[in-house]
């Protein structure tokens, strides 16, 4: 403790020409010892303690502390990263804070008021991005992999390149060769291939249960299966229960519904494969008695009903049944 | 209002028993001022201990916030002292 508190003197005294004069803590032990007292006398440094149990008088680092936890709790979620990677994710999220514009500064961001040069941002990625790292021509042979897969956890402090963690070494690495797949999460758990977020899946498969429930104003013409819902805004879906748009930015969910199946009614009409499909579809219903036909009660709606068009194939990707 | 309550007399005494029963923490004041230059004033504290430990073997992080510029530096502790 003593020994990092000589080390960032020594760093930032150097840096700034300018000498410490000052320094707030609270009474930990690790800053009331006599070794730590003499340094900071030694020094000329004035130690401002704060009166016992009020860690108030040390409001801005008890402030930063919890900006820097609530980060680093979020980091790590974001990307369900173990929490054995909160160090990393500590200097990641303060070497971030230090490039982000602040309240107490007008316009400028910290690293810019200490050493007045602007920084860079444009290098910035999500921590946890799988990462693929270029190997060295010298470390494979020629027809070898030229990459290998890694995890971002951060980058140099006084080197331009990016803090990685090796999965298959285990180790931590620096690299300036490496290209990140952001969308990309590492499946830790299972320690296999890393797989698109699994949450948006669930989350897209959850969505269609709830469109198909919703009841539609009409009966017979099927509705599109389609909806506009974007991943993870719960609260505009809630809001827009069914609309007609298709996202057409939003891949994914664009290539549920392009596997050249009708949607509408009408679509399907006009291919003779399709009417036939539906009248099978009718007949069975008929022959196994599903439904029987009724007037509707007085003061009941109706649910609605609608057409699914979808090919199934058999394993040889032939098709099987319209 | 309500009558026929006696004027009482204020009295600037201490009450033991008030103090007692009531003390509470002084309110704290807003920061007046910034520091003027890099280094004039640095305020430093230790976060943890955190588990599990980190891949490094850390369960603290030391921070140092310099008033002037907001910037922070940080160092991950296997130990306190």
């Amino acid at each position: 403790m003593l020994g990092k508190f000589k080390e960032f003197k020594n760093l930032v005294e150097k840096q700034s020409e300018c000498k410490l004069k000052c320094l707030r803590t609270d009474r930990g032990g690790e800053y009331v010892s006599h070794d730590f007292d003499d340094y900071c006398k030694e020094n000329g440094i004035v130690h401002q303690l704060t009166m016992p149990q009020t860690p108030q008088q040390n409001g801005v680092s008890e402030r930063k502390n919890r900006t820097i936890m609530n980060m680093v709790r979020y980091m790590l979620k974001e990307k369900n990263c173990p929490k054995e990677f909160w160090g990393d994710a500590v200097v990641c999220a303060v070497y971030l804070l230090n490039r982000f514009t602040t309240k107490r500064l007008q316009k400028i961001t910290p690293k810019e008021a200490w050493s007045i040069k602007k920084p860079r941002v444009d290098h910035l990625r999500i921590f946890g991005s799988v990462a693929y790292v270029k190997i060295q021509e010298e470390r494979r042979t020629k027809l070898e992999d030229k990459s290998q897969k890694c995890i971002l956890l951060g980058y140099g402090e006084n080197s331009h390149g990016y803090k990685l963690y090796n999965l298959m070494t285990k180790k931590v690495i620096m690299s300036r060769d490496v290209k990140f797949d952001e969308e990309q999460e590492w499946n830790w758990n299972s320690e296999d291939q890393p797989q698109k977020l699994i949450v948006d899946e669930e989350q897209i498969q959850k969505d269609e249960g709830e469109i198909m429930l919703a009841p539609s104003a009409s009966t017979n013409s099927p509705t599109s299966p389609s909806s506009s819902t974007t991943r993870k805004t719960k609260s505009i879906q809630e809001i827009y229960y069914v609309t007609e748009r298709i996202n057409l930015d939003d891949v994914n969910m664009f290539c549920l519904f392009s596997g050249n199946d009708p949607i509408t009614f009408e679509e399907a009409y006009q291919e003779d494969r399709w009417k036939k499909a539906m009248k099978e579809e009718i007949n069975s219903i008929i022959k196994n008695n599903t439904w029987e036909l009724t007037t509707l009660p007085e003061g009941h709606n109706a649910i609605g009903v609608k057409w699914i068009f979808k090919t199934k194939r058999n394993a040889e990707g032939e098709i099987e049944k319209t | 209002m309500v009558f026929g309550i006696p004027k009482l007399e204020h009295t600037s005494r201490m009450c033991e028993v008030c103090v007692m029963g009531k003390q509470h923490k002084k309110p704290f004041p807003k920061k007046s001022s910034r520091a003027s230059q890099p280094l004039d004033l640095v305020y430093s504290d230790v976060c943890g201990p955190i588990s599990p430990t980190s891949i490094g073997g850390s369960r603290y992080f030391l921070t140092f916030t310099d008033d002037f510029s907001g910037k922070t530096w940080v160092y991950v502790l296997k130990e306190k002292k």
